[in-house]
């Protein structure tokens, strides 16, 4: 997973990598660029779409399938075992320098969106915010003056109708493939876990290639942004699904079916009340991914349907870091406040779970 | 309602599960598929509510043919060896469950399962969590819920395997206690011959996927058919011996050095194996009366109620038990056996 995710990372490379160019950005300047060489641009998506697959392949080989049941019907839970004191002193060596490293990383980002240019003037100012995100009132209410407007509020858009679509999707397959028997189950459950593992540039790529032309041609409109959202990030909504829902105890859905819950019933009364952790992942992700992602929509996006992160990247190439990191700071505050809603709106599984500390108490 | 199954057959990919089963459940009466692990009895049950479709055969609940029907259209209710109560639902709403899916008004469900309830004596816990409560008491709140449907059918798959041994015999009664109230047709499906016994109007004993024997629970203990079920059903002592036809109904079995005329109408002539029930044997001190069966006591235990002996005899080592715990005998005593010939099998090998 973290070689895929590596070969077919787009964003971090064109920001950081300056002359090194990696497959991914080589394509993304083989389309774009001065070259406008669509040959090239495919036979390097190939090249990456090789890779990952083998990697994909490799992982599933030794992964291989496995079950675990903790969910069962006799209502109890259990208790969490604590760890032994060295491997949870370990755990925290490793885990606490990582977690600071990032808040520090979070820090400077969110500190250089209050100076004039990182790295030479560090006189505070407020210029990058106002310039993105600035709103005056005029004669008909507020306006929208900010030069990120357009593209925030199309990001935020987007990704609203993206996320739900990629969580229901996401789950729907998830309760398919894990709970019903039907002809095709192991080829679906390999497809959806196969977009997956197709690098985002080469989707992208795909996408524009296939939606050019008829009878569908719906290149450049925001109907295959969201496409491109759902189907790329669908895989994780149906993982975290298949996962927990291998959790509940398959007698708990015999027990719906022999109390007259047809199988529709049995999936929105029993199913998806157990699984709200991984409704909530799958809805924070698909919604995460959508704002964030840059590989697969750079070929996507137009003028009318620009989005926050291509708009950045943008800035970026054009070297005004100071608006792209302002800009950037506000969707990270976005997407916690998105995560927060999201948790609140869809709430806490509600399972009995003993007190610790009374533990023996009961008969 | 009656159920009953032609010639019904499972099969998973090469592997059989149940090969060619067929019985019938009376209605208003409690049947026991009993049988060690494997032997198909849980699939047999399963088929029944319809959570798997038999590969051959046929399958009538109350005379109507269901073999095909899924298990929400079959009239049948079940209770889970995991209980399988829905763990973020109150007992109310999942005792309410089956009703609300089958189209009934709230309100309503609720004073029919508050009805449920009542009648498996869980009155005031309607609000309680399924992990609020004892392992007994999430069983009847897993038999209400059942219950409330009113199902033509009954299933039990282990019921009382989570229990500890006390509330097993406590729920055992109350179960069968509640389908004679009632008048439930019941299948009930156990690895435990006490507990079938206990519960049963009629016992459906299957072993590797066929039914070996099927009868009354008295029927299946003094007359077992098969070597597995007089192994299966309760304790004996196989013994060698040989048997020789007095007349078509008695035969005459010789153990050892004495003879005994037994009941018998089906065992051939010569060598076999003869079971005797532990508590077929009485110990006495030697040199006993006419007709018993010397032997060394080898082992004694103190179980409080009884007294188990391992005994050597001619005809071969013992196990016997007696309810003189006042008046122990120790390793090493002659003891003289009797054989109450009424507990004496001739297994057909």
């Amino acid at each position: 997973m973290g070689f895929i995710e590596s070969i077919a990372d787009f964003g971090n490379p064109i920001v950081l990598g300056g002359d090194y160019g990696v497959l991914s950005t080589e394509i993304y300047f083989a389309v774009v660029g001065a070259q406008l060489d669509y040959g090239r641009a495919a036979s390097l998506a190939l090249l990456l779409l090789v890779f990952a697959l083998g990697a994909f392949f490799l992982q599933r080989r030794i992964v291989g399938t496995r079950s675990y049941a903790t969910i069962s019907g006799k209502g109890d839970s259990g208790l969490p075992t604590l760890l032994p004191d060295r491997a949870r002193r370990a755990a925290q060596w490793i885990a606490l320098p990582w977690a600071a490293f990032t808040l520090l990383l979070y820090g400077f980002a969110f500190v250089g969106g209050f100076v004039k240019v990182w790295g030479r003037d560090y006189t505070p100012t407020f210029d990058h915010y106002t310039k993105a995100f600035a709103v005056e009132r005029g004669a008909e209410g507020l306006i929208w003056s900010g030069a990120a407007w357009n593209s925030f509020w199309t990001t935020v858009e987007l990704a609203a109708i993206a996320a739900p679509l990629t969580a229901a999707l996401g789950l729907l397959a998830a309760w398919l493939l894990a709970r019903q028997r039907f002809a095709g189950r192991a080829t679906l459950e390999f497809v959806t876990m196969l977009s997956f593992a197709v690098p985002g540039t080469v989707i992208g790529v795909a996408y524009v290639f296939a939606f050019n032309v008829p009878p569908i041609e719906i290149t450049g409109t925001a109907m295959i942004i969201v496409l491109c959202f759902v189907f790329r990030n669908m895989p994780v909504g149906v993982r975290a699904g298949m996962a927990a829902m291998s959790q509940i105890d398959r007698s708990l859905d015999e027990a719906s079916l022999t109390l007259r819950g047809r199988a529709p019933q049995t999936l929105v009364y029993v199913v998806l009340p157990l699984v709200r952790p991984a409704i909530v992942g799958a809805l924070v992700y698909g919604f995460v991914r959508a704002v964030t992602t840059v590989s697969a929509v750079v070929f996507l996006v137009t003028a009318e349907y620009e989005l926050a992160t291509t708009y950045i990247i943008l800035r970026v190439i054009n070297g005004d870091y100071g608006l792209a990191i302002a800009y950037s700071c506000a969707l990270i505050v976005l997407m916690l406040v998105v995560i927060l809603l999201i948790q609140f709106a869809v709430g806490e599984r509600r399972l009995g779970r003993r007190v610790p500390l009374a533990v023996g108490g009961r008969v | 309602m009656s159920v009953e199954f032609r010639d019904v057959v499972k099969r998973y990919g090469a592997a059989t599960a149940v090969a060619g089963v067929s019985f019938t459940v009376e209605a208003g009466t409690l049947v026991t598929l009993l049988g060690p692990s494997g032997c198909g009895k849980t699939t047999t049950l399963r088929m029944i509510a319809g959570l798997e479709l038999p590969s051959e055969g046929r399958i009538l609940i109350a005379g109507r043919d269901v073999t095909n029907l899924s298990a929400t259209q079959r009239d049948v209710s079940m209770v889970f060896q995991s209980y399988a109560l829905f763990p973020h639902m109150s007992v109310l709403e999942n005792v309410c469950y089956g009703l609300r899916r089958s189209g009934v008004a709230k309100a309503e469900a609720a004073d029919h399962a508050r009805d449920g309830l009542k009648q498996v004596g869980l009155e005031g816990y309607e609000q309680r969590q399924p992990s609020e409560l004892s392992g007994g008491q999430q069983q009847r709140v897993a038999v209400a819920r059942a219950l409330v449907l009113k199902p033509s059918v009954l299933l039990f798959d282990e019921p009382l395997s989570n229990l500890d041994a006390r509330l097993r015999r406590q729920m055992r009664e109350e179960i069968r206690e509640l389908q004679q109230r009632l008048g439930l047709t019941v299948v009930y499906v156990t690895h435990d011959q006490q507990e079938a016994m206990a519960v049963s109007d009629r016992i459906v004993v299957m072993n590797a996927g066929r039914i070996e024997q099927q009868g009354k629970p008295r029927e299946l203990y003094e007359r077992p058919a098969t070597p597995f079920l007089v192994r299966f059903m309760g304790e004996s002592n196989p013994l060698r011996g040989s048997v020789r036809r007095l007349d078509p109904k008695r035969v005459r079995i010789r153990l050892g050095d004495i003879d005994m005329d037994v009941d018998d109408s089906t065992a051939a002539e010569g060598e076999a194996t003869i079971a005797v029930r532990p508590e077929a044997i009485t110990v006495e001190a030697a040199p006993g009366p006419e007709g018993s069966l010397a032997g060394t006591v080898a082992k004694a235990s103190y179980l409080g109620t009884h007294m188990e002996y391992s005994i050597d005899t001619a005809a071969g080592s013992l196990f016997a038990t007696c309810p003189r715990v006042d008046r122990p005998l120790g390793v090493g005593t002659a003891v003289a056996l009797l054989v109450a010939a009424r507990r004496v099998i001739v297994v057909a090998d």
